[in-house]
């Protein structure tokens, strides 16, 4: 190698840059790498340290030797860039035109802690970081299988980041393999700074509010789902990973469900699907009751709702576009702030102005009650882009409901399922199980069920392998008493 | 003429099922055993099963035509009728379902203008179901048949006629087979319109995986309807007098004018808002099989030809003015449903078999 | 542009539920010759305090119903929303001229519950609505309970619109209806009006309203009052009856089976001796009872309990006119068992 290659140049422009010559007696190595990405303690005890004891070997036989697992030689110059970005030492000799890469990565990060998205009070609590080696290294740890596998790609032009996509060979199915790697290898962005970023170019429908890969930051669901044939992808710099192909039912699906007996599990995700359900409909049926079916409301039901709306200035719809746009702007408020402030903010929001919108006949006591569930009902939902979806969802169907009452919601309900009927994962129907309908995969989906009938995968992943255990093996026949 | 289709654009046979109940369950079931009712008092229950005997036996013909060609109506016109008269069959089919859909849209804004809102205007109503079906119909067959799948919900509606125990009479029942042979016939013939959709199984049949294997859905499909259909009469006769009966237009929405809860204390708004539940998926299969023949014969993307379809709808919807257009347009549509049901397609199969025949002599 | 298009044009005419005037009960009476005055007990709500409402009159003669509807919203500060009617009361006048063409209104609007309950008022119905008889609550509201609690869910018997329609049209059956007074300065349901077509032509008082709800239906409601040799007084219960009907000999046997209990005794002994007596005795006076009752019926040519119904489902040939003209002269035979199952806690 020349002394400098004039290509090095470009990097002198930056101060974190280091080139120097080092030598004991002969042609001295040139040595340079990012000081800002370089670990200085490996770099000095072992790299230079071994230079300088060892200054006579010849170049090769000094870099077969070196005791440092990650090197490599390489005169390409694209190589040898990308590998000094990525915080290689590059080592040069007069005597030979490769150069000498060695790993010295220094990493720095969050180290792992709670998940604090998908809090659970039961399992393990353990999430996501921003470090891919680290988020690996936990997935491969809960499977030592040599199935397992983790193919990795560069995106963006800019932020060259490492996208992982990590699958069970022998259970996922190809097809969805295949898709993953090409939507994600065919993928133009400059800077992916997060999955999220990967998740709205891959998915099969980008202008849907649905989501249509599942966002996690926990590794047992990861696990999970790799078992069950999904394909998981991270990158490198985001604590969160995204799960494909999913139905709409898993979004409704907390990881906690599996933890609990199955009754309890399938009770609360009954209660979860319901208030879901609640939440999207509760003020547009408000809306579409008092102002067209008031006559629906029984007889001792009405003095309740009159006697707390009657002074109140605005069609029901203003009241409930009022309120719910102040629970949407408390939650704003509270997300942007700390969480000390936040709470704060919450219940001077919560308490206060509830009570002083009522007093001021601004709303109905009725509608804050409604209005104050709903809005707890969607927090329900243990995925949060789709809690989101679920915010945002309620405004299309109280217009509509303003509009014709009960007959807009119906029509809007019409709208969004032909939506959710034509989105895909990744390939796969949106609505399955339900649609189109596969009655032996509908055992996971509004209830939990027990271990004991898990020992099939669900069919509509078309698993290469849909045996999860052996039923008769497992199966204990036992009379009273025996 | 026409290629295969493709295997990700089809559905399951047992989907079949879903297809005949939608078409049957459309929104004339809500008025439908009146005037089996009227006719055939107590005994209509047999005018039911006469009737869907028949259909049975249709279902058969049809799937022998089809498993013998393996393609939908519109090739075997051309096969069997050549190419221009096959042709004019195919359109004629069309501008059937085109009025199918008209006669679906205007009852349903009847409907709504009866026990909603009887200050609603006809356009705008009808201008957004058609762009809600112009939705469904461009994301194609599967989404067609998914909200028919969605539309199941209705058949848990019905059920709602249990809460309507203690207004049964079931003394209305007695004396039975006091009706003359003559009467159940009529009653039986009255009640063809109800089963008026199956005829939508000749054209989604290439669009089904295994289609040999639907013929038993198909029964199946008719078979549930004709349970609905039985229950539905016999609640209409124990629920009514048949004087009742006779001022009643849509006796199965006055059934939920019983329903209560604590909270809701009138169901009638939410029955008639959930006929839209009945609604979406016969407009949907009427105008997507309009479109396919269209396609067809023109030679257009399918996609194109929609909005006209559905232009010519909502123009043919608001020029009908009120109940008295609303029932022509029924007898018109009664009249051709009996006639592509009974007389078209045993006739199109004694057709085909004296042809089978005949090329196998050769 | 065609969104706002369809905005405008779209609207249908809002009803907001505090922006209306609602009526529970409404009363029909008549004036002279054709002429119904109608009276409507419109709510009127105060801000937050629910459990307060008080009632405003408002009333309207005229011809046609929907006339003096619109001729008595020009009295209104809101517009008149009918959907919430329950309950329709007929002066007796109005009733005995008939209330066809009401009941006609009533049924072609599906806006009305088929459900609401109609009830005859002893007198003029507008005096009633009238007079301060619930203290507390909505006026309507009260009467709708009241009806409910004494005759759906009590031992009185009584149609709602749908029934009353019913056995309006139903050939060999009569329609009937419960039958309201003031009693000092209460509102009491205190019998049943009978009708023969869609007039009112006879009234049962209270107790004899219970034996008919008997005929008409298996209940578990009703006390009754059997009086013994010594001059007391035994109360037994009803704690399930059943009725049953069967043809003999082209009339119709009537069954009744009862379980009972007793609940009053004016501390009397009973012994097992005396409780069979007493069954004799309770059952000798319900047949009696019931077979008065019956003639009454037949007398005033009515046929609230479908006899005439029932005949027709058990024979092919039945018609109307023939049984009709049989009717005032069957007769009809009672059969009563009952069986008295406990004595309470004590002997």
């Amino acid at each position: 190698m020349p002394a400098i290659p004039k290509e090095w140049e470009e990097f002198r422009e930056s101060s974190d840059f280091v080139i120097f010559h080092q030598s004991n007696h002969g042609e001295p190595y040139l040595i340079c790498y990012f000081k800002s990405i370089t670990d200085i303690n490996i770099l000095n005890e072992q790299i230079l340290d071994y230079i300088s004891k060892n200054a006579g070997l010849p170049f090769d036989e000094l870099f077969e030797s070196l005791p440092i697992a990650e090197k490599e030689r390489s005169s390409d110059w694209n190589a040898i860039r990308n590998k000094l970005l990525r915080g290689y030492a590059a080592i040069g000799h007069a005597s030979n035109p490769a150069t000498m890469l060695v790993n010295a990565c220094l990493s720095k990060g969050r180290v792992v802690s709670k998940p604090e998205i998908e809090f659970n009070v039961e399992g393990p609590k353990e999430a996501l970081v921003e470090s891919l080696d680290t988020n690996l290294n936990l997935i491969r740890q809960r499977l030592p299988v040599a199935s397992l596998r983790i193919k990795e790609l560069q995106v963006g032009d800019l932020s060259k980041s490492r996208v992982a996509i990590c699958y069970i060979e022998g259970i996922a199915n190809e097809q969805y393999v295949q898709t993953c790697l090409q939507r994600v290898g065919d993928m133009q962005f400059d800077s992916v700074t997060d999955i999220t970023i990967i998740q709205q170019i891959i998915e099969d429908n980008s202008n849907s509010i649905f989501p249509q890969m599942l966002g996690t930051e926990r590794t047992d669901r990861i696990t999970w789902s790799l078992t069950l044939g999904q394909v998981c992808v991270l990158v490198d710099g985001s604590p969160n990973a995204i799960i494909g192909p999913v139905t709409f039912e898993h979004f409704f699906t907390s990881y906690e469900d599996y933890f609990l007996p199955w009754i309890i599990g399938s009770i609360i995700r009954m209660i979860r699907i319901t208030s879901v359900i609640f939440s999207i409909l509760a003020s547009a049926v408000y809306v579409a009751v008092l102002t067209y079916h008031g006559h629906g409301i029984s007889n001792t039901f009405l003095p309740t709702i009159i006697a707390s709306r009657i002074n109140v200035p605005f069609p029901p719809v203003v009241e409930v576009l009022i309120m719910e746009l102040s629970i949407e702007l408390l939650r704003e408020a509270g997300a942007r702030l700390p969480s000390k402030i936040g709470q704060t903010i919450g219940i001077v929001g919560g308490i206060v102005l509830g009570t002083a919108a009522v007093q001021a006949a601004l709303t109905s006591n009725f509608l804050l009650i409604i209005v104050a569930l709903s809005a707890m009902a969607s927090f329900t939902t243990p995925v949060f882009r789709m809690s989101n979806t679920i915010r945002i969802l309620r405004f299309p169907f109280i217009l509509f409901a303003q509009l014709w009452g009960l007959l807009g919601i119906f029509l809007c309900t019409f709208i969004v399922v032909t939506h959710l009927l034509r989105l895909t994962s990744l390939g796969m129907p949106y609505l399955v199980p339900f649609y189109p309908f596969r009655p032996k995969s509908l055992t996971d989906t509004l209830i939990r069920p027990p271990y004991a009938v898990f020992h099939h995968r669900p069919a509509f992943f078309r698993t290469r392998n849909p045996v999860r255990y052996d039923k008769e093996k497992a199966k204990l026949k036992k009379d009273i008493d025996d | 003429m026409t290629s295969p289709i493709q295997e990700r654009y089809t559905v399951s046979p047992y989907l079949t099922f879903v297809i005949v109940h939608a078409m049957l369950f459309g929104i004339d079931f809500l008025f439908a055993s009146v005037k089996p009712v009227l006719i055939a008092g107590q005994d209509a229950w047999m005018s039911v099963l006469l009737c869907s005997l028949g259909i049975h036996i249709v279902i058969a013909m049809m799937y022998r035509v089809l498993n013998r060609h393996r393609t939908d109506l519109m090739s075997i016109h051309i096969r069997l009728f050549g190419r221009w008269i096959g042709l004019m069959f195919n359109l004629a089919f069309a501008v059937y379902f085109l009025f199918v859909t008209v006669y679906h849209v205007r009852l349903f804004i009847e409907v709504i203008q009866v026990w909603v809102f009887p200050d609603l205007k006809t356009w705008p109503l009808a201008a957004v179901v058609l762009l809600i079906a112009y939705y469904i119909i461009s994301c194609g067959f599967r989404v067609i048949v998914g909200i028919g799948m969605f539309s199941l919900l209705n058949t848990v509606l019905f059920a709602t006629i249990f809460s309507m125990v203690p207004f049964f009479h079931f003394n209305n029942l007695l004396p039975a087979m006091s009706h003359s042979p003559e009467d159940i016939l009529s009653a039986a013939k009255e009640l063809t319109i109800s089963y008026m959709g199956i005829e939508m199984l000749l054209f989604c049949y290439p669009f089904i995986k295994t289609p040999e294997k639907s013929q038993t859905w198909a029964h199946a499909g008719t078979l549930s309807m004709t349970l609905l259909y039985v229950m539905e009469v016999i609640f209409g006769v124990i629920t009514f007098k048949p004087r009742q009966l006779a001022h009643e237009i849509w006796p199965g929405l006055t059934k939920y004018g019983f329903i209560q809860f604590p909270f809701v204390e009138r169901f009638e708004f939410i029955g008639a808002s959930a006929t839209v539940l009945r609604l979406f998926p016969v407009i949907g299969l009427c105008v997507w099989v309009a479109s396919r023949i269209m396609k067809f014969t023109f030679a257009v993307r399918q996609m194109t030809v929609l909005p006209f379809l559905l232009g010519l709808v909502f123009i043919a919807v608001c020029l009908i003015p009120n109940r008295i257009g609303v029932d022509a347009v029924q007898s018109w549509i009664r009249l051709s449903g009996i006639g592509v049901i009974f007389v078209y397609v045993p006739a199109l199969f004694l057709f085909d078999t004296l042809r089978a025949k005949v090329i196998k002599t050769k | 542009m065609l969104t706002i298009c369809l905005l405008g044009t779209a609207c249908v005419k809002q009803q907001i539920l505090d922006r209306v005037n609602l009526f529970i009960v409404a009363s029909y009476d008549k004036i002279a010759n054709d002429q119904i005055e109608i009276t409507l007990a419109v709510p009127k709500f105060q801000a937050g305090k629910p459990e307060t409402v008080t009632d405003e009159l408002y009333s309207k003669t005229g011809r046609t119903n929907s006339g003096i509807r619109e001729f008595m919203s020009s009295q209104m500060d809101k517009p008149l929303q009918t959907g919430k009617l329950s309950v329709v009361l007929f002066g007796s006048d109005k009733a005995s001229g008939g209330v066809a063409k009401e009941l006609d209104v009533l049924l072609r609007n599906a806006v009305f519950s088929h459900r609401m309950s109609l009830a005859v008022v002893d007198g003029n119905a507008k005096n009633v609505l009238e007079r301060n008889f619930s203290k507390k609550q909505e006026k309507g509201m009260f009467i709708d309970h009241l009806l409910d609690s004494n005759t759906r869910k009590g031992a009185l018997p009584s149609q709602n619109l749908h029934e009353f329609e019913y056995s309006l049209l139903g050939e060999g059956l009569d329609p009937y209806l419960p039958l309201l007074q003031i009693q000092h300065d209460r509102l009491v349901v205190s019998g049943t009006a009978l009708f023969k077509n869609d007039k009112y032509v006879a009234s049962l008082d209270f107790s004899r309203s219970k034996l008919m709800k008997l005929l008409l239906q298996d209940m578990n409601q009703g006390i009754f009052d059997v009086r013994l040799d010594s001059g007391a007084f035994v109360a037994i219960e009803n704690v399930g009856s059943s009725v049953k009907y069967r043809m003999k000999n082209d009339a119709v046997a009537i069954g009744l089976s009862m379980n009972g209990k007793i609940r009053e005794a004016d501390g009397y002994r009973i012994s097992d001796k005396d409780l069979r007596n007493l069954n004799k005795r309770f059952e000798r006076q319900l047949v009696q009872a019931e077979s008065e009752l019956v003639k009454t019926f037949q007398k005033h040519g009515v046929d609230p309990l479908g006899l005439g119904d029932f005949a027709r489902s058990r024979n092919k040939n039945w018609n109307e006119a023939d049984w009709m003209r049989n009717y005032p002269t069957m007769d009809v035979s009672l059969d009563v068992d009952v069986n008295i199952k406990e004595t309470g806690t004590r002997l």
